[in-house]
């Protein structure tokens, strides 16, 4: 058989697919809209807190205003008692609880150092993160201003009191997403293993698709064309397909949610090309593997999660036990993950991400080996079926 | 009495398919527990511990190595690069080598004591928020203290006593207590989400296979008469093994978390496993719907994979539902595993009443309905296929 005619005895079988395109064209279609959308107010605002104020000076009704001004935080409920707010919390009402204590402006202005309590509900972390550390913030900050005001009270000038009431301290600078955006966080990295897996589930449907029908003894374009014909087609067939998504999500996708690419589109489509091949063949390697049609979605949906959590981008990589990190090395998503990251949310320069892309081209040479020898054991096995009929 | 004869027949019928197959044996027992290991070995650590920050130490002063020694020692950061520069340090950055770089300015040590009020400046990597998030909070802590320490000393020169030091420093303290995750630990935070987050997922694509290949192989006339015609005791038949080992599974689930392992269960264990059960069959429920959709295999898996997939990005653990848009919100009440965690969350952390989680039982039960309308939706389409 011609290179030509295998290759569109490959589109006719993708085509006339009509699960395999539900995945590959709806599926990734649904999902660029799908999976964000619990993100999509990016930040956490405004989680209600009760405060439990003992004290009801002027100072610490400052306090309690300013807590409210707070973004992160809205005073939801002033509770006469701590117990009154723990069951405002328990009762889901309130995420947080301020307890202000009786004598606060007193104590302050004595040197006594009064303590104010905040706690929040620590069951979800970004909900705990928010109210702890800006209720903290704002209290400090109330020391830090009074502090500033008693040395101004001993005539010390304006801006060398500002300055002295500390020792030290800290500039913090948020690099890469500095609002600390979830989208940007989370649907980098999401897409790209969303670009995976459903090729993944193509692929897998179809080679799946070709072993049963070997089994039942139909006749087809596998039995009769060499392998690596195959080979080529198929992975130029669904690679192009790819290559026209990547470009949807990284361009289209990226700018319909507000996720900035700081990468040239020559590095990261150069970037691109390994990881196409790599999935590409490892699909095609998988379908061979496949008993059936159905294999494919199953196998592919229980991976997902656990690449996500081991591509490093939500835990650290430093904290997976190694076999673990070794594991996850054996999957085109895990240096593309972190490749694409660096590129295009990180400005990674292409030298600084050799390492991904190395992998991804050792991974597409052995996956691409492993295709092209299933594929050649399936071709075998179509012509035994056929010989025996 | 003779539909109960019936509904035993089929879930034999049921049990012998089950163990005439090697793949719906795997999908019930050692392929999810499989995939339960592996999740929770990944945050086995539970508390992300040195994490790796670079240092440029512009100062090179007693007291410059004083604070680089300060945040090495503590067990949230290590410092894993010295550089001469930020340009040299900004590579290994990108790289995700280390996550943030910590800049000790030139004349650090004299400005601190000539009272100019210099700055440490860390450059942290937020792109990955929660890592981002605990090298901040980590840095932020040791230099304020570090600062309280020099401060103390200082003002200790002129006080003379502690007590009166210590409010000259910071006037107000703030104490901070977590609620329900007194070790802010991520595994139990994230693992008690994902373990029941994968488990949705076997129970439905196991049931869809169950009916998947009972429709692929032609088998649905033996299958009916198992049950002795009776379609009822043949659909309930068929899903009760499933629903016997999912719940199983479950059970196993929950042992894992909150009695294998020391995390607290503060509720009613009776009222978690209704919640458990309740939810196997609402899971149940909706793979069998699926299914109905064009009785064919492939097709509802990936509806399936539509539903279940990233269902664990809705349920506001990771985002809180309180700020998700109203589409994301809606979703997140169509998710049973929705309801099935806030009631895990209400019974192991809050040790609420029953009373307090009726609300996510009635939703659970609602989901129910769908099945005298699937009964006809099965009715209609076997008449079809037979």
């Amino acid at each position: 058989m011609k290179l030509k005619e295998v290759l569109a005895a490959e589109l006719r079988e993708l085509f006339r697919d009509r699960d395999i395109l539900l995945t590959i064209f709806g599926g990734v279609l649904l999902y660029v809209f799908f999976y964000p959308q619990p993100y999509l107010n990016q930040v956490v605002k405004e989680l209600p807190v009760a405060v439990v104020d003992y004290d009801r000076s002027p100072l610490s009704r400052q306090m309690v205003f300013r807590l409210d001004a707070t973004p992160q935080i809205a005073v939801a409920e002033t509770a006469m008692s701590e117990r009154e707010a723990k069951t405002a919390l328990t009762q889901g009402r309130v995420k947080g609880i301020v307890v202000i204590p009786a004598h606060f402006m007193r104590d302050l202005y004595a040197h006594r150092r009064p303590t104010v309590a905040v706690g929040a509900d620590a069951s979800y972390f970004l909900i705990y993160g928010g109210i702890v550390k800006s209720a903290a913030t704002l209290a400090l900050s109330e020391g830090a201003e009074f502090k500033v005001a008693s040395r101004l009270r001993s005539e010390i000038p304006y801006e060398a009191a500002k300055r002295q009431y500390t020792a030290y301290d800290l500039n913090l600078i948020n690099l890469f997403n500095p609002e600390n955006s979830y989208t940007v966080y989370v649907l980098p990295a999401v897409f790209v293993l969303i670009l995976q897996q459903t090729m993944l589930i193509g692929l897998g449907i179809l080679g799946g698709g070709i072993t049963e029908r070997i089994r039942r003894g139909v006749p087809g374009h596998w039995a009769q064309a060499p392998a690596w014909k195959v080979l080529l087609s198929r992975l130029a067939l669904f690679g192009a397909i790819f290559w026209v998504h990547l470009h949807f999500y990284f361009g289209f996708g990226f700018e319909l949610f507000g996720v900035p690419h700081l990468a040239d589109p020559a590095e990261l489509l150069t970037f691109a090309f390994p990881f196409v091949l790599a999935t590409g063949f490892l699909g095609i390697f998988l379908g061979t593997l496949f008993i059936g049609r159905e294999s494919a979605t199953p196998t592919v949906m229980f991976s997902s999660l656990p690449l996500v959590f081991l591509a490093g981008f939500v835990w650290p990589v430093e904290m997976v036990p190694t076999p673990l990190v070794w594991l996850s090395q054996l999957f085109p998503s895990t240096p593309a993950i972190q490749g694409f990251l660096a590129l295009n949310q990180m400005g990674a320069s292409f030298a600084e991400v050799m390492p991904q892309y190395g992998l991804l081209w050792a991974q597409a040479a052995v996956f691409g080996l492993l295709a092209w020898r299933g594929l050649a054991r399936q071709r075998e096995q179509a012509k035994g079926a056929a010989n025996i009929k | 009495m003779g539909w109960f004869l019936r509904l035993a027949d089929a879930a034999a019928y049921e049990s012998g398919r089950i163990r005439r197959s090697a793949y719906l044996i795997g999908l019930l027992t050692w392929i999810p527990l499989l995939c339960y290991a592996l999740v929770a070995a990944v945050f086995y650590a539970g508390v992300p511990r040195e994490l790796p920050v670079g240092l440029v130490d512009l100062d090179r002063s007693a007291l410059s190595h004083r604070v680089a020694f300060q945040l090495d020692a503590g067990s949230t950061l290590k410092i894993a690069g010295r550089y001469d520069s930020v340009a040299a340090a900004a590579s290994d950055l990108r790289r995700s080598r280390i996550y943030a770089i910590v800049v000790i300015p030139a004349h650090f040590e004299t400005d601190v004591y000539a009272a100019k009020k210099p700055s440490v400046t860390a450059m942290v990597n937020t792109q990955y928020i929660l890592i981002g998030k605990i090298v901040s909070a980590a840095l932020s802590e040791t230099v304020g203290h570090s600062s309280a320490e020099v401060e103390v000393v200082r003002t200790l020169a002129a006080a003379a006593r502690l007590e009166a030091a210590l409010p000259a420093v910071s006037p107000v303290a703030v104490q901070m207590t977590p609620f329900f995750n007194e070790y802010n630990n991520y595994f139990i935070f994230l693992v008690s989400a994902l373990l029941p987050a994968l488990w949705q997922v076997f129970v439905v694509i196991t049931l869809i296979a169950a009916f998947g290949r009972e429709w692929k192989e032609g088998t649905v006339p033996q299958w009916l008469a198992a049950a002795g015609g009776s379609l009822s005791a043949a659909l309930l038949g068929k899903t009760l093994p499933y629903t016997g080992a999912f719940f199983v599974q479950g059970v196993l689930i929950l042992l894992f978390l909150y009695v294998a392992l020391p995390w607290p269960f503060a509720g009613s264990w009776t009222v978690m496993l209704a919640a458990l059960l309740l939810t196997t069959l609402v899971y149940v429920s909706i793979a069998m719907a699926l299914f109905a959709w064009k009785f064919e295999y492939a097709t509802a898996l990936s509806l399936a994979a539509v539903y279940t997939a990233p269902a664990f990005a809705y349920l506001g653990i990771t985002f809180p539902e309180y700020n998700m848009g109203s589409f994301a919100s809606m979703w997140h009440g169509f998710l049973p595993l929705s309801h099935y965690m806030k009631v895990q969350i209400s019974m192991a952390n809050y040790g609420a009443s029953p009373s307090e989680v009726a609300g996510e039982f009635g939703a659970l039960a609602l989901f129910l309905l769908i099945l005298p309308p699937l009964w006809w939706r099965y009715r209609s389409g076997i008449g079809k296929t037979a």
